[in-house]
């Protein structure tokens, strides 16, 4: 079957070690918030950075004198770890890429369009001022986080009842 | 979608991967279609017949409710 727009195979292992890697570090990041090691004030140079202040105009206390803002950039990095790995995991192909893995993609694909939205409803229903847009900066990874769930229990799901198949069939 | 996919097998004596490993398929796309779980595309549905030499109406059938 020939696919379009999707990734090569290879890609597909650093895809899943990133995936592992990232979202891990990212929840204890959530969890434990500044406690966290990779967060706290002892942050090495390599991992500061310094920003223009119109990318950043709320925070004019952080400002240096030459019109700088300096912040480590652990978090952007764990983010934009995040969303490459889940989008190598989700969209590289797999060893035999055919119509019914397509079909199965497409529908996990459509579970996170609809989770995101369903988030997004509940949160202006329920969510308001300044937690609002806290809720919906993790919503942005929603559809990624379902699509490759999904995606990859339907995988699961389906070698196991092919394997229990077999063993009737033995 | 009923299918006749499993005797035309057993008429070419042939498994499940032999036929995926012909159409290009994994044999879980076989095995699924067999068991009447995954409707196949045109495209595939044609090949499937193809390899048995026969039409598409000769090795699928409609059911009620497709």
């Amino acid at each position: 079957m020939k696919t379009k727009y999707l990734l090569p195979n290879s890609w597909r292992p650093f895809g899943v070690a990133l995936t592992l890697i990232t979202v891990p570090l990212t929840l204890c990041i959530l969890i434990f918030g500044e406690q966290f090691p990779l967060l706290g004030n002892a942050i090495p140079t390599p991992f500061r950075f310094e920003i223009p202040d119109w990318s950043y105009p709320e925070n004019i206390f952080l400002k240096q004198a030459d019109g700088t803002v300096s912040l480590q950039i652990v978090d952007e990095l764990l983010g934009l770890g995040v969303i490459t790995g889940l989008f190598i995991t989700g969209f590289a192909k797999l060893k035999i890429e055919e119509e019914r893995i397509a079909q199965i993609r497409l529908e996990s694909l459509q579970w996170g369009v609809y989770a995101n939205f369903i988030v997004m409803a509940l949160c202006i229903i329920f969510i308001y001022d300044s937690w609002f847009f806290t809720v919906m900066i993790y919503n942005i990874f929603t559809p990624l986080l379902i699509f490759v769930a999904r995606f990859y229990w339907l995988l699961f799901v389906n070698q196991m009842i092919e394997g229990k198949n077999e063993r009737n069939l033995v | 979608m009923k299918n006749r996919i499993r005797i035309e097998r057993a008429i070419l004596n042939i498994t499940q991967a032999d036929l995926a490993d012909r159409l290009s398929v994994s044999r879980q796309t076989i095995n699924a279609i067999e068991a009447g779980k995954y409707s196949p595309t045109l495209a595939l549905g044609m090949k499937i017949a193809r390899e048995f030499d026969k039409t598409v109406n000769e090795v699928f059938e409609l059911e009620e409710g497709d």
